[in-house]
């Protein structure tokens, strides 16, 4: 196959080279054209490109417009200033790139005797519109979410912040899906050093195709970590509020979301709803969510930890009964805790990956048959059951860390069965010694819990104050306490 | 030399309030040197004033060098006898940490006993500490920032339930039986403090106000080492003589409602105070490494060191001659006064000897 670097200025030699490259390719699109005895050719890929616009604004007027006889460059700056009027339109003479806006939905138009082609933005292709996301559910906030077109999406932002410090900056990724992606920040308002960083390791993503948002999160933070130092998004309003405190959004074709950088652990136990309703309800949720997160983690561990070789920590009368429970299931506490956690999370993912129709189906049969008939039938005692279902339930409080606690959960039944309390209590330490020994972005990802600063502490993590309050100053990410930097 | 980790003197200085409150956990009749846990409150004046003589000649040096630890001082000032200071804040470093390790090691094969092998939970606790010195300093600091709440939170909970049982019948008068009991303890009390140490080598990487640190770490551990005493005494009396953990036994009767024990909330804490004092150990022998090796083969060294502590936390458990050693006070004493006094004096003498000389062949 050969390899054309630039735009011919012969049309027959442009035609055989896109013929060429979109050989079996059923979608692409050519229709010559005669300008007044110049040969012109306008390419397209059929799905991409709006039929409608490319014949009203681009045929249309190339057929009945009189363009004035001269040369092919003459007549291709005359269509460009006087015949053809898409919003988005401009010459480009490297191949490269050509081919790269023809797979973005553009239409590319060239003349006999001209060195550059012209290409105009006439996307046709469908997206979905707005919806409500479906894992970032809210009370009172907006109920529109980011679908799977970055354009879209750009719009989402723009519309709620009207500001020329608002920032996209393209960048592309994936050497053969050239995938698309928006890097959104607030001039002046986000660290120049973050912004480095970010471009420095999304440019040394080798990946050849990028599908998902997800695809880079490894690339933008270091590995080892428990909990990520990547945040992702669906709600635009979530996300405006986070590019106001200097973070960077990073918006990928084909995610219905935006990924925030840096983020911080506090920032899981953060939803837009705690902001929207009074202070003091939006405290008492944030430390429901705190509570949520250790019952979540710890609670299975604890636990088997207790009743395998604790009991004395038990009161006597809960002690008891767990006691009379346990002598009439065959397994030992471990055993039936992990028996039911990888049902539950069996039962989870049938849920999740059933369709829509059974899904309601697959969780009456998991939770309510097959956990009462366990129960029943004396397979697995009661409490077990009610600790592993608390469990589950508790991590949906902050599913952001939905990921991170169904395994700690795993590994602090294990470590609580063979060490018990103190396991437990080794396994947090361990945990703790994680979340401070990371960063994302120069900051440190516990901060500001520690490095701790107590008007931060009382600001907007242990207590969520009033707006008054909050709006007194600007809390920037990479100001928080500990930070520093990168590649300090 | 210029180091770039930095931490701030409160979460240095809370790292070591974290490491100290972990030896005085262990506390017991028979090191205190007597009967009346009273006598040794005033122990905790007399190890508080030692500690502020004893600290002048590592705040000197660093007054001095604000960028550079003892053993970069030495390395400077006593050439190739210099290589002989970090060795030995390595071994004390691996001492002391072994001598916490065996005490918590005979804590839970004599008192607790649990049903799986103590080794193990042992190497869980030094695998965790090696883990955060390969993190690094700040790491260890911020999670003993953490600890420190939880450690606070659990002593107000254990012995704030325990304070019902506090009867002035069982506080006996001060020095009945003498002041050696009060000499003992001071010495114990000065020997089991490895902040002078830790100063010594880690001290260039705090920033902030460090003098002010350090007088509300010596205030504040003595305050609570005197508050717990104060607690042990008038809570167990006598009885306190006869256990070899008095301060588990106190945690071991409280109640809180219907919760009939809350020991094991207490042996959890104290846990994670052994992992914060080994983690920062076993960086500053990393740092202690750095100066012998040329900075190479750090996180190797950091591993070497935990293996070492562990294993001889594992022999002073299991040999008595050993343990005889480790364990001993005096040896102890003698260590920590070496290692946060004398080394740090005879280095800033010789340092301050060096420059005059180097001053008098410039005239």
């Amino acid at each position: 196959m050969r390899e054309l670097a630039e735009i011919s200025s012969r049309v027959e030699e442009n035609e055989e080279y896109f013929k060429e490259q979109f050989q079996n390719a059923m979608d692409f699109l050519l229709r010559q054209l005669d300008l007044e005895g110049t040969r012109a050719a306008l390419f397209s890929l059929d799905g991409l490109v709006s039929k409608q616009t490319i014949t009203l604004s681009i045929l249309n007027p190339l057929m009945e417009m009189r363009i004035p006889k001269g040369t092919g460059e003459e007549k291709m700056q005359f269509i460009e200033k006087s015949v053809l009027g898409a919003v988005e339109q401009g010459r480009k003479k490297q191949m490269s790139e050509i081919l790269e806006a023809l797979m973005s939905g553009f239409a590319v138009l060239c003349i006999d005797g001209c060195g550059e082609a012209l290409v105009f933005g006439v996307q046709g292709f469908a997206t979905r519109g707005p919806e409500e996301p479906q894992n970032e559910v809210m009370q009172q906030g907006a109920k529109d979410g980011f679908t799977e077109s970055f354009q879209n999406n750009m719009a989402m932002i723009r519309r709620r912040m009207k500001t020329t410090s608002l920032k996209f900056e393209k960048l592309v990724v994936g050497t053969q899906s050239r995938t698309p992606v928006a890097l959104c920040y607030l001039e002046g308002v986000a660290s120049r050093a973050v912004l480095e960083q970010v471009r420095k390791r999304l440019a040394a993503c080798d990946l050849k195709t990028v599908l998902g948002a997800g695809y880079l999160v490894e690339y933008l933070e270091k590995g080892g970590s428990v909990f990520s130092g990547v945040g992702i998004s669906e709600r635009p309003d979530v996300v405006c509020g986070k590019i106001e405190e200097g973070r960077v959004a990073l918006l990928v074709e084909g995610t219905p979301g935006a990924l925030l950088l840096p983020f911080l652990f506090v920032e899981n136990f953060q939803t837009l709803d705690d902001y929207l309703t009074r202070p003091f309800y939006g405290t008492f949720i944030r430390l429901l969510k705190y509570l949520a997160f250790f019952v979540s983690a710890f609670l299975p561990g604890a636990y088997v930890a207790v009743t395998t070789h604790h009991p004395e920590l038990l009161p006597e009368a809960l002690l008891l009964k767990i006691a009379q429970t346990q002598a009439q299931t065959p397994f030992p506490v471990m055993l039936e805790s992990l028996l039911l956690y990888f049902m539950y999370e069996i039962m989870r993912e049938a849920g999740l990956r059933a369709p829509r129709g059974l899904s309601t189906t697959v969780s009456i049969v998991g939770g309510l048959v097959i956990g009462d008939t366990a129960v029943s039938a004396g397979l697995v005692s009661a409490p077990s059951l009610l600790v592993i279902a608390l469990t589950a339930v508790a991590g949906y409080a902050v599913p952001r860390l939905y990921e991170p606690l169904s395994l700690l959960r795993l590994a602090f039944i294990l470590v609580g069965n063979f060490l018990g309390v103190w396991g437990v209590m080794i396994g947090l330490g361990f945990l703790l010694m994680n979340l401070c020994g990371e960063s994302s972005f120069g900051v440190p990802v516990l901060s500001p819990v520690s490095p701790s600063q107590g008007r931060l502490l009382f600001r907007d993590v242990l207590v969520r104050a009033g707006w008054k309050r909050l709006s007194r100053w600007d809390a920037k990410v990479q100001d928080m306490p500990g930070s520093r930097e990168i590649g300090q | 030399m210029q180091r770039k980790t930095k931490v701030s003197a409160s979460q240095f200085f809370l790292m070591m309030f974290v490491s100290r409150a972990v030896v005085t956990i262990a506390l017991n009749a028979q090191f205190t040197g007597g009967e009346n846990l009273l006598d040794s409150i005033v122990s905790c004046v007399g190890a508080m004033l030692l500690g502020f003589l004893m600290v002048l000649p590592v705040w000197i040096l660093h007054r001095k060098y604000s960028y550079l630890n003892v053993n970069d001082v030495a390395k400077l000032s006593l050439r190739g006898l210099g290589k002989a200071v970090p060795v030995f804040y390595l071994l004390y470093f691996i001492w002391s940490n072994a001598a916490v390790f065996a005490l918590f090691e005979i804590f839970l094969m004599d008192t607790i006993n649990p049903d799986f092998s103590s080794v193990w939970v042992i190497l869980s606790i030094g695998a965790v500490a090696l883990y955060g010195a390969i993190k690094g300093l700040e790491a260890v600091s911020r999670c003993a920032v953490c600890i420190f709440v939880v450690l606070m939170l659990g002593m107000i909970l254990v012995f704030g339930s325990a304070i019902s049982r506090f009867q002035t019948e069982n506080l006996e008068p001060l020095f009945q039986n003498g002041f050696h009991q009060t000499l003992v303890s001071t010495v114990l009390f000065v020997a089991r403090a490895s902040v002078f140490a830790d100063m010594a080598v880690l001290l260039p990487m705090v920033k902030g106000r460090s003098g002010v640190g350090f007088s509300l770490w010596n205030l504040g551990a003595a305050a609570f080492l005197g508050g717990l005493l104060f607690l042990l005494s008038g809570c167990l009396g006598r009885y306190a003589y006869t256990q070899n953990f008095p301060v588990y036994v106190l945690s071991s009767l409280s109640e809180i409602q219907s919760l009939q024990r809350v020991d094991a909330v207490f042996v959890g804490i104290w846990m994670m105070g052994i992992i914060i004092r080994a983690a920062c150990d076993i960086y500053a022998c990393r740092v202690c490494c750095s100066v012998l090796g040329k900075g190479k083969s750090q996180r190797l060294s950091a591993v070497a060191v935990c293996l070492l502590m562990l294993g001889l936390g594992f022999l002073t458990v299991r040999s008595g001659p050993v343990q005889r050693v480790v364990l001993h006070t005096g040896g102890q004493f003698f260590a920590t006064v070496a290692a946060g006094f004398l080394i740090p004096l005879i280095v800033l003498l010789c340092d301050s000897f060096g420059q005059r000389r180097k001053l008098h062949e410039e005239k």
